[in-house]
């Protein structure tokens, strides 16, 4: 059975006017089914409509609504209200740690993109391109992982403590998604992205503290990307070439019969 | 209600219910134009499609008095992709 009321506890600020950041707190009466979206939404049209927050598309693709509830970065949007409450009936909502707070559960997240971008995250395809398509075999789609499936929504990045202490650290959404350029085998930059990921802000200086597998609302595993990219990049030359034979290969099927 | 200068997703939420009604609008105009079936588009007074007067695009101008539709010919491939009924 629902409880017959909830206690949202949201942290609260406008920098423009508060010295520092706040907790407000909003009773309401929740569904069954009610997220913690939802609750949001409530508190918004019903009591407070300056209580500001990101969501767009409401079911768990678009990555605008990660925030930090009870300690944890999650989707609110994919997220039961029941399955959050203590035993009270409370739960305290703020915004996604370690980033500068725009308003309320808002946060910056330029640092974020800016990451993103250094690591290229578009294809880069070799000079030579097949006539047709460009043939993947089911093994190779298999080894990514589902890491094409990440929604960019923030969730690791600010669960990292790296991020929290060190600047200019990739970050593992963005070595997620260069493990995913650099296992593409339509991508002729390998050797070139395993050579930048080295560096020092790059894989190395991941802690294997594994919260962003924690965090990750996708069950991705961005920990271990990073290693298999560490891997790599002892023998990035050997494997950009590995790469040009399998593209032959699957261009020119040897044809068993 | 919000009040602020900073992120007011209150003020976008009003400024966008503006623009959801000049689109209905458009959108209400247009159907009652397009005597025929298609797609999403679904008239019980006209059910079926009507490729011979209605493959063209509708487009919409604002005005004073609401929305003022005029046509545009579809690009359409005759040779190898001659348009049909998409039946399921
Ligand atoms: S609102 Fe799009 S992911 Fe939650």
């Amino acid at each position: 059975m629902a409880p017959v009321s909830a206690t949202i506890r949201v942290q609260r600020f406008n920098p423009d006017t508060d010295d520092k950041p706040y907790y407000d707190n909003f009773d309401l009466t929740p569904e069954r089914d009610t997220t913690v979206l939802d609750a949001l939404h409530m508190i918004k049209a019903e009591q407070d409509g300056s209580l500001t927050f990101r969501r767009s598309c409401r079911h768990a693709i678009c990555g605008s609504c990660a925030m930090n509830v009870n300690g944890h970065n999650i989707l609110v949007c994919k997220t039961p209200l029941q399955d959050v409450l203590n035993k009270n009936g409370r739960v305290t909502i703020r915004p996604l740690p370690y980033l500068p707070v725009i308003k309320d559960l808002v946060v910056d997240r330029s640092s974020f993109w800016e990451q993103y971008l250094r690591v290229k995250p578009w294809l880069i395809p070799p000079e030579d391109i097949p006539e047709k398509e460009f043939r993947v075999s089911p093994e190779e789609v298999t080894a990514l992982n589902n890491a094409e499936t990440c929604i960019m929504c923030g969730a690791c990045y600010s669960a990292c403590q790296v991020i929290g202490l060190t600047k200019g650290y990739i970050g593992p959404h963005a070595l997620l998604k260069a493990f995913l350029r650099v296992k593409d085998p339509r991508d002729a930059a390998s050797a070139e992205r395993l050579a930048d990921l080295a560096g020092s802000d790059g894989v190395y200086r991941c802690h294997t503290i594994f919260n962003c597998i924690d965090a990750c609302p996708k069950d991705l595993n961005p920990t271990q990307a990073i290693e298999t990219l560490r891997k790599l990049a002892q023998k990035r030359l050997a494997y950009e070439r590995s790469r040009v034979q399998r593209q032959r290969s699957l261009q020119n099927p040897i044809v068993v019969d | 209600m919000d009040k602020s200068h900073r992120f007011n997703t209150d003020l976008l939420a009003a400024i966008e219910t503006a623009h959801l009604l000049d689109f209905s609008e458009v959108i209400v105009a247009g159907a009652l134009e397009r005597k025929e079936s298609r797609g999403a588009h679904a008239r019980t007074d006209f059910p079926k499609r009507d490729d011979e007067n209605w493959l063209k695009h509708t487009l919409a101008k604002k005005t004073d008095v609401g929305p003022s539709l005029s046509y545009k010919p579809v690009y359409v491939d005759w040779e190898r992709y001659p348009p049909q009924e998409r039946k399921y």
